[in-house]
């Protein structure tokens, strides 16, 4: 069994829990442990521009009720040293070092939006280290983003005292409810907070994210190449990333579940946290 | 008591007896169980009727001229919805969910959308939307799985409800031994004349103007496996974006009968969304 950090309190949340840092490749990178020491270990893959405080805290300590799981920040993100690559295919390579730096053999990954091509990057690279894959709200090789059209949407509109409402949540009032729910929970963490991310690293992430989506493959081959048992997640209404992307993802994998969830946009599993949750845990669960 | 042993009871309704089972958790939102074509009592999986008894008070039931039923099936699902509905007002309930298999998933959206006060919560599986013209083909797909069954000695749902693969035909077995777990008091069989009807109903749902699922506004969760060769699992994908606050679960290796071969996952599922 791994030796995991023994800095990592138990009890500790994603509000308490310490950060962490392990380096190797060059790179210094910062983290957040939380869980049990058992378990196959759940490492999550952020979304463009967030960092380890973008986790939403009440999916992040659910499910580190009866498993291990890792928060990072990749490689010139957040705390972390170096410089964000513009390739998804780097970006992988990069949780790939911090993944053996903390010496798992076998990981699961939660992968949301840019996080989720690097995800599948990783499963279909390096298949003896992903056991199961969890993809929300993203995209394929080749997919459909809108990511520049609705940034600047999102950020043009001046009123939203933050650019995630916009962003992640569709206009309905639930959904804004959600929204702002979901905010209160984000920042509940007042010390230690993990650093912002500026245009150094989301200028090459933007651009890893569009060339993701416009490099072209029909036959899904890298989709093909993925074995493990994927859980594919997105909200009715994401426009970023649309819905299409996952009904897509799910048909080329063999092995795959879908699931989309009413009313949402980009942020569908913070919106709908609870069964979001539920059906991480029944699938992660399951012996297939 | 469970689905094995629940009695099976009857009540009037507008003239002729319908029967029906009942059991589990009383108290809350009860859930009337909407059937498949060709289907009687002891057609539902058992293991989805316990696992939704945990939690919640279940009713299924054969509709009218459908096995024990008395009756003459009507040709149209818009009639069915109307038959299920007095069913559903016969036992005295003002409040219900329904999880509706197949053509039990267009009876709901029926029933959402004529009696939208009668229901709560609706689970919708292995089905599709009014004017889906490729539900219409569902008799064609019946009688030629009907044909290979015969022609290698297994169950028709071994083609309808399950994927081909060695996994889906292992999950198929495993679900028609399930079936006949219940050895006393099973329910009469469909009829003939039932059977052309459902399919005459079918076709018809196929065929006619769409639905108006905007209208929709109940929570809805839609359910199927990823390779529905009676109810094409696109149909699904389109019924969960059409409905205005639907979420979607679909199946991997899996067909018509996705929710029974996922059955652990589903019921989980369903649990989670009717709570």
């Amino acid at each position: 069994m791994t030796e995991l950090s023994a800095k990592a309190r138990k009890g500790a949340t994603l509000e308490t829990a310490p950060t962490l840092y392990v380096e190797g490749g060059g790179i210094r990178f910062a983290y957040r442990q939380l869980g049990p020491s058992t378990g196959t270990p759940l490492v999550l893959l952020q979304h463009f521009s967030g960092n380890i405080d973008a986790w939403d805290p009440a999916i992040v300590n659910a499910l580190a009720a009866d498993r291990p799981v890792i928060a990072f920040d990749n490689a010139g993100v957040g705390r972390s040293t170096g410089q964000t690559p513009d390739s998804i295919a780097a970006m992988a390579r990069d949780a790939v070092t911090f993944i053996n730096l903390l010496g798992f053999s076998k990981v699961d990954l939660l992968g949301f939006s840019l996080g989720g091509c690097v995800a599948q990057q990783i499963a279909a690279e390096h298949g003896s280290l992903v056991r199961k894959l969890i993809l929300v709200g993203t995209a394929p090789q080749g997919g459909e983003e809108h990511l520049l059209a609705v940034l600047q949407e999102a950020f043009s509109n001046k009123e939203a005292p933050d650019v995630r409402l916009p962003l992640f949540f569709t206009q309905s009032t639930a959904s804004q409810t959600a929204g702002k729910a979901f905010l209160d929970r984000a920042y509940a963490r007042k010390e230690d907070r993990d650093t912002e991310s500026g245009s150094a690293v989301t200028d090459p992430q933007a651009k890893a994210l569009i060339t993701w989506c416009a490099t072209p493959d029909p036959e899904r081959a890298m989709l093909r190449a993925i074995k493990q048992p994927a859980l594919v997640v997105c909200g009715s209404n994401d426009t970023m990333l649309p819905a299409e992307n996952a009904y897509t993802m799910f048909k080329a994998m063999s092995n795959a579940h879908l699931v989309l969830y009413p009313d949402s946009g980009h942020g569908a599993l913070f919106q709908h946290h609870e069964a979001f949750v539920s059906h991480v845990r029944t699938f992660l669960d399951r012996s297939r | 008591m469970t689905f094995q042993n629940a009695p099976t009871k009857t009540i009037d309704v507008n003239g002729p007896p319908f029967v029906y089972r009942e059991f589990g958790e009383k108290g809350g939102v009860p859930v009337v169980l909407l059937h498949h074509l060709t289907a009687v009592l002891d057609d539902w999986d058992p293991r989805v009727v316990d696992g939704l008894a945990a939690n919640h008070h279940v009713i299924a039931f054969d509709n009218r001229g459908v096995g024990g039923s008395g009756g003459s099936t009507p040709a149209s699902v818009e009639e069915m919805a109307q038959d299920a509905v007095s069913f559903i007002r016969a036992l005295g309930l003002n409040k219900v969910d329904l999880l509706g298999f197949s053509l039990g998933g267009f009876i709901a959206q029926v029933i959402a959308q004529e009696q939208p006060d009668l229901v709560r919560k609706v689970i919708i599986a292995g089905s599709g939307p009014a004017g889906g013209d490729g539900l219409s083909n569902m008799g064609a797909v019946l009688q030629d799985a009907v044909a290979k069954a015969g022609a290698s000695r297994k169950h028709p749902k071994h083609f309808l409800f399950f994927s081909q693969t060695s996994d889906g035909q292992a999950a198929a077995n495993a679900f028609l031994a399930r079936l006949n777990e219940r050895t006393e008091n099973r329910d009469a069989p469909v009829s003939n004349e039932t059977i052309h009807a459902q399919l005459t109903a079918i076709h018809g749902w196929g065929q006619r103007e769409a639905l108006g699922l905007g209208a929709i506004q109940h929570p809805v969760l839609v359910a199927n496996g990823d390779n529905d060769v009676m109810a094409p699992t696109i149909y699904s994908f389109e019924l969960a974006r059409g409905l205005p606050n639907a979420q979607l679960s679909i199946f991997p290796d899996a067909s018509h009968g996705g929710i029974f071969q996922y059955h652990d996952v589903f019921v989980q599922q369903a649990l989670d969304f009717l709570r």
